[in-house]
């Protein structure tokens, strides 16, 4: 049986059924939580980001009008989402312990390593750079899925990329990291 | 694109969310989505409230010979119209009036000497007359 289209998943999820919302979290949550890992200051609270993104998407995808791609829909939420993380840790510390790592500890002190680092990397670059090479490259999204999620025209995307890829190229090469 | 960034991306995509946290989404969500009805005991006392505030006037309305509800004034209009209607006897006139035959009234009895009784002027000429035989 051919696996269904993240349109037929939120079309099914808008029609009340329940299984189709866990086939949507089944299908995004990787990808979230790595936007989440490379978003926030501390990638420790990316669980906390997650889950409060698929909750936001339980109660908006209802509304959802298909004028782009539900994972657009996602990444701006979870933007959205990082930065008031981000601004909450800036103004009050966060006092509540982050989540609970898990069943495998050791895997998931490794993740946020790789995430730190890259998050090191790419955080020398301007903020619409790195979104260019989060959305573009990392996540392989089509030039006009990624203009449409910037909410920018495809030219744009394509010189951001430009710059992106060769101001990163420079970075990897001069921090000297073995990746 | 260079193989460095080749490798940065193939780390990337390596990260994965915790298997733990579907299960807590999925948890939250259902939490979520039930009916919250804590507000339901705090609105019984307002309920109590609304009610005897509405029902309470209706009932001291429908008690019988209650004195304190004043009685509908009465319109101009109906006092005209009440004025208008004929009365369905025909009065009397004057004429009519004068002819009315009244009945009798019973007889003066007969003056009798003996079993007259003494009237006041009887009695001063009697002390007038006792009065003129003392000055004689």
């Amino acid at each position: 049986m051919a696996e269904k289209s993240d349109v037929e998943l939120v079309r099914e999820f808008k029609a009340g059924a329940a299984s189709a919302f866990d086939a949507i979290v089944g299908r995004f949550q990787d990808r979230i939580y790595r936007l989440a890992c490379v978003w926030l200051y501390d990638p420790q609270y990316a669980d906390d980001a997650t889950q409060e993104v698929f909750l936001r998407a339980h109660k908006g995808l209802r509304r959802f009008q298909f004028r782009a791609a539900p994972f657009t829909w996602l990444y701006r939420t979870t933007r959205y989402v990082c930065n008031e993380f981000n601004r909450r840790r800036k103004t009050e510390p966060l006092d509540d312990e982050p989540a609970d790592s898990g069943n495998d500890p050791g895997r998931h002190v490794a993740e946020h390593d790789t995430a730190t680092r890259i998050r090191a990397l790419v955080a020398g670059l301007p903020e619409r750079q790195r979104e260019v090479v989060l959305l573009r490259i990392f996540e392989e999204l089509s030039v006009a899925n990624t203009a449409r999620a910037m909410g920018c025209r495809e030219g744009t995307v394509k010189a951001l990329l430009h710059k992106a890829t060769k101001r990163l190229r420079i970075d990897v090469e001069s921090a000297g990291l073995t990746l | 694109m260079s193989e460095d960034i080749d490798k940065l991306k193939q780390d990337y995509r390596e990260i994965r969310a915790p298997e733990h946290l579907a299960t807590r989404i999925r948890a939250e969500v259902s939490d979520r989505d039930l009916p919250k009805r804590s507000w339901l005991p705090a609105l019984a006392p307002v309920a109590v409230a609304v009610a005897a505030v509405t029902v309470a006037p209706l009932l001291m309305q429908q008690q019988p010979g209650d004195e304190t509800v004043a009685p509908k004034p009465t319109s101009m209009s109906s006092l005209t119209r009440v004025s208008s209607l004929k009365p369905e006897m025909s009065t009397p006139s004057l004429s009519k009036m004068k002819s009315v035959t009244v009945p009798a009234l019973p007889r003066k009895p007969k003056p009798n000497s003996e079993e007259t009784p003494q009237t006041y002027f009887d009695i001063e000429d009697e002390n007038l007359k006792e009065k003129d035989h003392a000055y004689s």
